[in-house]
């Protein structure tokens, strides 16, 4: 989506996707491309805020969530050694019975 | 806490084994554990390290990046309280890491539950992931409250079994 330059004068274009293929769209530069041109602005400033505001809670809990994932495992395999070493078997990921011969 | 300092790197994998019925992995992790009596309480530190991060995640004012020591008392004190509460009497070294995980879930469904609430970062997408988060953590909950009743089940820990045998 881009004014691009014919001569001295700016058009609109729009690029749609139909199927796999994109398209470009001419606007042309009219009331309906500074519109269009608005909406494209307006929804590249929401993404932007949708990254930044994504990376600021990836920062916030990233290194917090890392050692939290990390003990998660290790208490599964602890947990999961205590029990087998006390005869019990795991069934379907799941509830944990005691095995048999 | 780095790698080096949790015993066995390779724990997880002598587990999976046992659980897909590999008759070496019983005695490989019994050896494991005779030659590593530490490994819960190494296990422990961790997540120790684990609650002060999320504290200080749960504290830190956002203007301006400093904490907030007094909310950070507050939490500590409280997570204690659970703690102890879950943990009951004489809890064995592997029922309080499982407690610790558990009151570990509760600081981080409340920080989910305040981050989904501030509108500054309430985009759809964090939304999205943080709704995400919440159900992981449901999940992680659940299943650490499943263990620490099928441990408490049990005589005694295979840890302590083991310890005893050895």
């Amino acid at each position: 989506m881009a004014w691009e330059s014919r001569g001295r004068r700016q058009y609109f274009y729009r690029s749609r996707r139909i199927g796999a293929r994109v398209f470009k769209e001419y606007l042309g530069r009219g009331a309906e491309a500074a519109a269009a041109a608005a909406e494209a602005g307006a929804r590249r400033s929401e993404k932007l805020l949708e990254l930044r505001a994504q990376a600021q809670f990836d920062d916030q809990i990233g290194a917090a969530d890392a050692l939290f994932q990390r003990l998660d495992r290790l208490t599964n395999a602890l947990v999961a050694t205590a029990m087998l070493l006390a005869g019990f078997r795991q069934h379907h990921r799941h509830e944990w019975r005691r095995a048999h011969g | 806490m780095d790698e080096a300092t949790i015993p066995f790197p390779n724990l997880e994998d002598v587990v999976t084994r046992a659980r897909r019925g590999d008759r070496d992995a019983l005695p490989e992790l019994r050896e494991l554990l005779r030659r590593h009596p530490d490994v819960v309480e190494k296990v422990g530190d961790l997540a120790q390290h684990a609650q002060q991060a999320w504290l200080e995640v749960l504290t830190k004012r956002d203007h301006d990046g400093t904490t907030d020591l007094v909310a950070q008392e507050a939490i500590s004190q409280r997570a204690e309280r659970l703690r102890c509460e879950i943990a009951g009497q004489n809890p064995t070294a592997l029922e309080s890491l499982v407690v610790s995980r558990i009151v570990l879930c509760w600081m981080q469904i409340h920080h989910a539950d305040v981050a989904a609430a501030a509108a500054a970062i309430a985009t759809p997408r964090v939304l999205e992931t943080i709704v995400r988060r919440q159900e992981r953590l449901a999940r992680i909950l659940k299943s650490s409250i499943d263990q620490l009743a099928h441990l408490r089940r049990l005589p005694a820990t295979a840890l302590r079994l083991v310890t005893d045998a050895a």
